[in-house]
């Protein structure tokens, strides 16, 4: 039972790691440092950087090449149904003209493949799990609304709870708080802080580089499809890599909280990229 | 937490409810469908035929049990078949606008019709009753595999099946009109009734056909539910909770085609059952596969056993093609349903 020791503390190692679209590659050979258990890791960059391709590919949803493992497993050959029972993926979007309650797509997620052993599995216990999970990223009383009747922000708060549902050792949120007001942000970072220190690994792609210093314990800042840097956030966030990456002249300072703060000033001037397209 | 199980078990019940109702409805209709219909027979006197067939003279004994009762029992699993084919369509194509029929199932069989009624070609030793509707059933069937064969070449996606399907569409009509250019007037007086949907048509071959397909395929369907619902959340996270998707859209397509060439080779082409059913179930009972399935399988039985009923009414006497009736009365009635749907949000 080896296998299931390391999945109680993992490791998630990516190695050369190739992903495109078709023929075109968007990330070529990308190699990180081990992320270990218990962290939260945020993944940054300009639109089209490749976060949310390289997500999709963690999660097994299109196809890499190259080496992950998680703890000590390969991901990459491990089936869809096995897979899902130790990686989570929250999309970007959800979509539109579903006939669904927030319940019922939460049990959904549970009852559509097996879950991993040390779960319940009688529908009893899965429906107060499901209840449970809604309590946790707090929108119980939205439990029996249609998804179509939610508002942005809840529906991405409905989004988190499908993907906590499974209650994977591997959670890939894309995005999880850009529809969020200032105290939902807050509650779903602490949400994610404490499900990471659970033994958990999670990876989330934020754009807010504010919220990134003050929560994530690790920063990846992709750019182009490649690794610019990565490190705690007061290594990782610097005007430098801001000009280089973004294109921003932006000043970084400690703010009174201790937490790092960055404002932008504006576009460089000359133009860093100038025929940069999104 | 008691809160939200409380509710979701009412909500739950409720569902029972509309699905208990429905199948009470389907009985009512197809009592009535039974006691109506164009030839002289009171209804009391075809409602004592039913339960003392002693008291009915040999003609009326025929009416009763080798016309209506089969055209009635047809009604309700060729509404059936198509209404669950329809709804596990528009969930795999992720379309509400898909019915059995958007990707040239129906178009297939009309060629397989078309080439048995007027080219006498067929599929050699059978006998001759068998060779419309088995030749309709094989090429419905055939197309079926060849889209999928040809989808799976590119990415076997929604889009991808869609694209295909259509060219199917526009491949089989043109190849049916070719047989109808080359065809006798007489074939193709004879086809063109064909392709006009009729229960009566298939008599008790198409009772003793459709019910065992629909008693095997209804279970698979059945099973499939969760999955299926955790599709609606979109592909990405269906497959991130673990869902085959490819695999689930081949057997959803393979039991799609079987439900619907299975219908089409009996009683021909009966339009906007398959399309109408899943919307009303979808309105009345949401989109949880569990009850949404059963739920359009018994709404497609009751709207067709009313278009039964139907079209036996609206010329006394005569009896109006049902297939016609589907699209004349049905797309009205449909789009009133849709627009008060509408205006109540
Ligand atoms: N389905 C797809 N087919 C082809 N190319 C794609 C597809 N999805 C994304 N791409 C391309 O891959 C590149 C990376 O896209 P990706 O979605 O990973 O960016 P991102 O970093 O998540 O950006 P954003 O911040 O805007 O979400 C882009 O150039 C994009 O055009
Ligand atoms: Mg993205």
């Amino acid at each position: 039972m080896s296998t299931e020791c390391t999945l109680d503390a993992p490791t998630l190692a990516i190695e050369r790691l190739t992903v495109g679209y078709g023929n075109t590659p968007v990330i070529e050979h990308l190699t990180l440092d081990p992320i270990e258990a218990g962290y939260v890791v945020a993944l940054v960059g300009p639109n089209a950087a490749g976060k949310s391709t390289l997500l999709r590919a963690l999660a097994g949803l299109i196809p890499a090449v190259g080496r992950v493992t998680l703890g000590g497993r390969d991901l990459l050959s491990m089936s869809l149904p096995e897979r899902a029972t130790h990686v989570a993926f929250m999309p970007q979007t959800l979509p539109q003209g579903v006939a669904l309650t927030v319940f019922e797509s939460v049990l959904s997620a549970l009852k559509a493949s097996p879950l991993h052993e040390n779960h319940p599995t009688d529908s009893r216990r899965l429906r107060h799990h499901a209840v449970h999970t809604l309590e946790r990223v707090g929108i119980e009383h939205l439990a029996l609304v249609p998804l179509d009747h939610l508002s942005g922000g809840q529906r991405q708060l409905v989004a988190l709870a499908q993907t906590l549902a499974r209650d994977p050792v591997l959670m890939l949120l894309d995005e999880p708080t850009s529809a969020l007001d200032l105290l939902h942000q807050v509650s779903v970072l602490q949400l994610v802080r404490s499900l990471a220190r659970d033994g958990r690994i999670v990876v989330l792609v934020l754009h807010d580089l504010n919220l990134a210093a003050r929560w994530a314990d690790h920063v990846i800042v992709l750019h182009q499809g490649t690794l610019f840097t990565a490190g705690p956030p007061e290594e990782a966030i610097t005007p430098r890599v801001l000009s280089r990456v973004y294109g921003v002249s932006a000043r970084v300072e400690r703010c009174s909280g201790h937490f790092l703060q960055v404002m932008v000033d504006g576009p460089l001037d000359p133009p860093l990229h100038p025929s940069r397209r999104v | 937490m008691p809160d939200v199980l409380t509710a979701y078990a009412q909500a739950m019940r409720r569902r029972v409810l509309v699905v208990a109702l429905l199948s009470v409805g389907c009985l009512l209709t197809f009592g009535l469908d039974l006691l109506i219909g164009p030839s002289e027979l009171a209804p009391r006197l075809a409602l004592q035929g039913l339960f003392e067939p002693e008291t009915l003279s040999r003609p009326q004994a025929i009416i009763i049990w080798e016309v209506r009762l089969p055209t009635a029992l047809m009604a309700l699993l060729v509404g059936a078949a198509l209404s669950l084919a329809g709804a596990e369509m528009q969930t795999i194509l992720n379309n509400p606008l898909a019915s059995p029929f958007t990707l040239g199932i129906s178009e297939a069989a009309s060629l397989g019709a078309a080439l048995a009624i007027m080219l006498g070609i067929a599929i050699p030793g059978l006998a001759s009753t068998w060779l419309v509707p088995i030749n309709a059933f094989l090429f419905a069937f055939g197309a079926v595999l060849l889209l999928q064969m040809l989808a799976r070449v590119h990415d076997a996606s929604a889009h991808t099946l869609i694209l295909f399907g259509i060219a199917l569409v526009f491949l089989f009509d043109a190849l049916v009109a070719l047989i109808q250019f080359v065809a006798s007037a007489e074939a193709l007086q004879q086809f063109v009734f064909w392709t006009l949907g009729n229960l009566s048509r298939g008599g008790w071959d198409g009772v003793r056909v459709l019910s065992p397909l629909l008693a095997c395929i209804v279970p698979f369907s059945l099973a499939g539910a969760w999955q299926m619902t955790a599709l609606r959340l979109g592909e990405d996270r269906a497959r991130s909770f673990g869902v085959n998707i490819r695999r689930v859209r081949f057997m959803s397509l393979v039991r799609v085609s079987l439900l619907a060439s299975g219908a089409v080779a009996f009683v021909g082409t009966i339009a906007f059952v398959g399309l109408v059913g899943p919307h009303i179930a979808r309105m009345l009972i949401g989109e949880d596969h569990r009850f949404f399935l059963p739920a359009s399988l018994l709404t497609g039985a009751l709207v067709l056993s009313l278009a039964s009923i139907t079209s036996k009414l609206i010329i006394p006497g005569v009896l109006i093609p049902v297939g016609l009736v589907t699209s004349l009365i049905g797309v009205p009635v449909f789009l009133i349903l849709v627009l008060r749907k509408r205006r109540a949000l």
